[in-house]
């Protein structure tokens, strides 16, 4: 049954071209238009920034979204009279819109091999590939929780704002943060997206795997947070948000 | 005929609105039960209150047996699906969600039951009104459930659609399926019904078969007995 629901949540997904083309045009604009004018030893700087930046957006904030329409149209009302549990319920979604996620971090990858000729070796492309689908699943277990308290998209957006952009403006996405007031860099460390864009960075430059295997592990104790605070706060039915 | 689900003493509160007042009632092995009233009476809250999806301030739901609560077929008064999959592809996903794997002639069986086999690849969002109740019906009754819930099912339909969604719950009926029904439709209800239940200002304020409340209250149709009980 899992892998039935699995299939045709994607099939759905991949549906929409037009979600696709934007959720695409994201991560591939930004790594074209800034590539072409930075320099090399800044592109894996760019290119960590790139692929985070489209988890953080493309698993957090558009799932975020999405599930607050499907639960407002009614139709987790209408799976919650069934034998699924939330759990169960969840942990589809996860999967579901990480694999979304996953396959724009192949294009922007592929974006990255193509036209830049950034090279990886094969060891640690696969080790970005498990990194980057860790956070995907923490990033979307988080925008799970907070659609559990958004009544509408206007609020959801609201709430994904509020979260997304001190992680990212507190992260080393973009650049360095060792100038940064120590209590800022402190605030960097309680937040899940500055481990997954420390843990990608090291991978993109081939440094030494423990650091990232560490931060890897943080990320999963992220994410097994979300998900279970998203399975004890999920809301079923519209209108009974938890900041109504 | 057995008890399937006991409903004891139900109050629930919108803020400081009452919409359900002590609502006692026992739904039995194959009746078909209508829940009628004015707009607000409460009718969709009992519905989602018996089926778990709300939350009541005091009383019980009890079903017998206890896994009945998760194995009931429900028709929602929103028609909520996944947009962009097909009319198919929506049943074969709900059927999962059921935990039942639909094999393709099953599928193809339960969409031209509900006449919807000329959609079926036709994504939900693009389904006219009176398909999309049709198929949210075939998805509340597509594991074969022993008792259905049909929140306004006729409601915003054209008289042919309307017509044709009438003759599936009468057929439902036939089957022997306990269903519990809310509708205005007084005359879908005279056909369909073998309890009539009246909510108003959150009580019952009828409860019985429908030819025994027209006697009781001398009323030649159930349009009329609405009006003497609604003020209308």
């Amino acid at each position: 049954m899992f892998v039935t629901i699995f299939l045709l949540l994607n099939k759905g997904i991949f549906r929409d071209i037009y979600a696709i083309i934007w959720s695409a045009l994201l991560p591939v604009g930004l790594l074209v238009g800034l590539g072409l004018y930075t320099n090399e030893s800044y592109f894996p700087q760019l290119l960590t920034g790139v692929l985070t930046l489209n988890v953080l957006f493309g698993a957090f904030n558009t799932s975020c979204i999405q599930m607050i329409q499907q639960r407002n149209q009614g139709v987790y009302k209408l799976i919650h009279v069934t034998p699924t549990s939330s759990l169960y319920f969840i942990t589809i979604l996860t999967l579901v819109r990480s694999f979304f996620t996953f396959v724009l971090t192949l294009l922007t990858l592929a974006v990255s091999i193509l036209f830049f000729e950034w090279s990886i070796s094969i060891f640690h492309f696969l080790i970005l590939i498990v990194v980057l689908t860790l956070g995907n699943i923490c990033f979307t277990a988080l925008s799970i929780v907070t659609a559990n308290f958004a009544r509408h998209e206007g609020q959801g957006n609201m709430l994904t704002n509020l979260i997304a952009f001190p992680m990212l403006f507190t992260s080393e996405a973009f650049y360095s943060m060792d100038a940064a007031p120590s209590w800022l860099q402190y605030v960097a460390k309680c937040m899940p997206f500055s481990y997954l864009v420390d843990a990608v960075h090291h991978v993109i430059q081939g440094n030494n795997l423990d650091v990232s295997l560490v931060y890897a592990l943080i990320i999963t104790a992220f994410s097994l947070l979300f998900m279970m605070f998203a399975s004890l706060t999920f809301n079923w039915n519209p209108g009974q948000q938890k900041l109504n | 005929m057995p008890i399937m689900i006991d409903v004891k003493n139900i109050v629930k509160r919108y803020g400081t609105k009452t919409v359900l007042n002590n609502i006692s009632l026992q739904i039995k092995q194959g009746e078909v039960i209508a829940i009628t009233g004015e707009n607000g009476a409460g009718k969709s809250t009992l519905l989602d209150i018996i089926l778990g999806i709300q939350k009541q301030e005091s009383g019980t739901i009890t079903y017998a047996p206890t896994s009945l609560q998760k194995q009931v077929g429900v028709q929602l008064q929103t028609t909520p699906f996944f947009p962009d999959l097909t009319a198919k592809e929506n049943i074969q996903i709900f059927a999962a969600f059921y935990r039942m794997k639909l094999n393709p002639i099953q599928c193809e069986v339960s969409l031209s039951e509900f006449e919807l086999q000329d959609v079926s690849h036709t994504l939900a969002s693009k389904l006219s009104g009176g398909q999309k109740k049709k198929l949210a019906i075939a998805i509340a009754t597509v594991y074969d459930p022993s008792v259905i819930f049909l929140d306004e099912p006729t409601a915003s339909l054209d008289p042919k659609a309307r017509i044709h969604i009438k003759q599936l719950s009468a057929s439902l009926a036939k089957k022997g399926k306990t269903i519990m029904l809310t509708s205005h439709d007084m005359e879908e209800v005279s056909k369909l019904a073998t309890r009539l239940l009246m909510l108003k200002n959150g009580r019952i304020v009828l409860d019985g078969a429908p030819e025994q409340l027209l006697e009781e209250h001398q009323k030649e149709d159930l349009e009329s007995l609405y009006l003497s009980i609604t003020g209308g």
